[in-house]
């Protein structure tokens, strides 16, 4: 086999699943999330003899990601493939059980899909790829004001669509 | 929930997606990108291949009614109808733009058709913020540089008027400020301008009649929908717009070179309009339910009497609304028959009309040599030249002549 091939197989199948992980994030859907991979692999795959053996195949791929990922949701419109109505609050202990803990994923979940692309993308670059502002910035195309704009503003959305994930907040200043 | 307990919900969330090898899926999308041999294909990051697994992605604008005018400088609804210009003859002059100064030997017979001026883009994706459209004559020496453009802009939507003198395209910022701005500006670069805002920059991306003074382009709503296209006067003082009665469910607008007529992709296939956005008629043998289907169109004659375009059969990746200038078939509009073309059995790449009718036709060997063929309107092979190796990844957006 062609070894840049080998090479870039084995780039796929090693970090495939946690591109699908922040797909999936951004996009809230299985098939969407395999999509976008899929997507960004493929030009990855068309970069392979420049990117191979620079070390940044990967944050090249997330790259692509979240750009098309921006890009897919302010173009195409894609219907929401998350569920909109949230799941009914639950009441009950202090310390959520393991149904608790279901309700609250599933209503983070909905609650998600009620972001525009943008507030999603800096949510999952901040909060799940735990990446500082600047990185965040850089990986969109955007300045660091706007990755703190659309923070504050993910934020505050999810306060206002999901009031059972109240106390969700982002301490002033504690960004990196 | 704090920020602690964020990360670890969405963590949790993330979990839920089921790993997939999406080895094969990604190579058959590269393929279909023309990836391994850097062919042209489809623009920017910001442009991506539907996948494989059928998940549709609508190509055409969402039917939404159009909404408010977007916010342009002095953008009107009262300006005069574009001034058609029948049949214009193509320019035999080198372009009067500072670094075109192309060759006058273009290896073409006397008498017949000739190699215009060719204007270059960039064909893919590249690390690079911004690239240079380049201007090439075959038979006429090297390269010369043009414009510097953001590359995403370069490939998604850059559009070079007719008589090769000026530039138009759309830059749209992530962070929400650059609301999608049509600048138009001299080929080299200068004398930039911004025209209006709000304007869409993958699907009905600007398109230049034949008089190079007016541009065909749409808008977009703030919500991200498609809103309305019209025609503007890129030289009256107020930048004047005729804006189309309704906007139609198409994209990639191409103007035939007399002015009559403006084809577009509509859903799966290809219609042509009239220049106030009326639809004329479909070009047969593409549509969604049909065996071939068309998501790209790149070049219409100069009667519109045949297009240039990348045609795929049914089921195969449709692609996004990304612009993609890759050409594999040149069709009559009126039938839908496929024109035959003098190849050699090398793979067709691109096609573009020029004025006369004569087409410029981009090829590559089995080794991978570019060869540009001049193909008169009768599909007689006139004159074929070599393209530079400094043009290898680059990909033709316009042939001026």
């Amino acid at each position: 086999m062609d070894p840049l091939l080998s090479e870039f197989d084995s780039f796929v199948r090693t970090r495939t699943p946690a591109l699908l992980r922040s797909a999936y994030l951004l996009t809230g859907d299985q098939h969407l999330a395999e999509d976008l991979v899929q997507s960004a692999l493929a030009r990855t795959h068309r970069s392979w003899s420049r990117l191979h053996d620079s070390g940044n195949a990967e944050a090249y791929t997330r790259k692509i990601m979240y750009h098309l990922q921006v890009s897919w949701w302010r173009r195409h419109r894609v219907p929401e493939s998350m569920p909109g109505d949230l799941p009914e609050p639950r009441g009950g202990d202090s310390a959520p059980d393991h149904a608790q803990q279901t309700t609250l994923r599933l209503t983070l979940r909905a609650a998600l899909a009620k972001l525009s692309a943008k507030q999603r993308a800096v949510l999952v670059l901040r909060f799940f790829e735990d990446r500082t502002e600047a990185e965040a910035a850089d990986l969109l195309g955007v300045t660091v004001g706007t990755v703190k704009s659309q923070t504050s503003k993910a934020l505050a959305k999810l306060r206002t669509v999901a009031p059972e994930l109240a106390q969700l907040h982002v301490t002033e200043g504690s960004a990196r | 929930m704090n920020q602690d307990r964020l990360r670890l919900d969405l963590a949790e969330l993330a979990e839920e997606v089921t790993p997939v090898d999406l080895r094969d899926r990604a190579l058959r999308t590269s393929r279909r990108l023309g990836i391994q041999r850097a062919v042209a294909t489809s623009a920017a990051a910001l442009v991506v291949l539907a996948a494989a697994t059928g998940t549709a992605f609508a190509i055409r604008p969402n039917g939404d009614s159009p909404a408010p005018a977007p916010a342009g400088p002095s953008v009107t609804s009262t300006w005069p109808p574009v001034e058609v210009t029948p049949t214009p003859q193509a320019s035999r002059e080198p372009s009067t733009a500072p670094s075109g100064s192309p060759s006058t030997d273009s290896g073409t017979p006397a008498g017949g058709p000739t190699f215009g001026r060719l204007i270059y883009g960039p064909a893919q994706v590249s690390d690079s913020p911004t690239v240079r459209l380049r201007s090439w004559r075959p038979g006429g020496g090297q390269p010369t540089s043009l414009a510097a453009l953001p590359e995403i802009w370069a490939l998604s939507n850059a559009s070079v008027s007719p008589d090769g003198r000026r530039l138009a395209w759309v830059e749209r910022g992530f962070d929400g400020k650059d609301v999608g701005k049509l600048y138009v500006s001299d080929i080299d670069g200068s004398n930039k301008k911004s025209m209006a805002s709000d304007v869409d920059e993958y699907c009905i991306t600007p398109t230049w009649s034949p008089d190079s003074r007016h541009l065909l382009f749409g808008t977009m709503q703030a919500n991200g929908g498609y809103d309305r296209a019209g025609v503007l006067d890129t030289l009256s003082e107020r930048h004047t717009v005729q804006w189309w009665s309704s906007r139609p469910e198409a994209c990639h607008a191409i103007w035939s070179a007399d002015g009559r007529t403006i084809a577009m992709n509509t859903d799966a296939g290809v219609a042509l309009y009239d220049t106030s956005g009326r639809k004329q008629r479909a070009v047969p043998g593409l549509s969604a339910a049909g065996a071939w289907q068309s998501h790209q169109v790149t070049s219409l004659a100069p009667d519109a009497t045949r297009i240039a375009l990348f045609r795929i059969r049914k089921g195969m990746d449709a692609g996004d609304v990304g612009r993609l200038l890759r050409v594999n078939a040149v069709l009559e509009t009126a039938t839908g028959k496929v024109v035959d073309l003098p190849l050699g059995g090398r793979d067709l790449k691109q096609v573009f009309f020029q004025a006369d009718g004569s087409m410029v036709v981009r090829v590559e060997d089995g080794d991978g040599r570019v060869q540009l063929l001049l193909v008169d309107a009768t599909g007689r092979k006139v004159a074929e030249q070599p393209e530079p190796a400094a043009l290898r990844d680059a990909q033709l957006i316009a042939a001026i002549g």
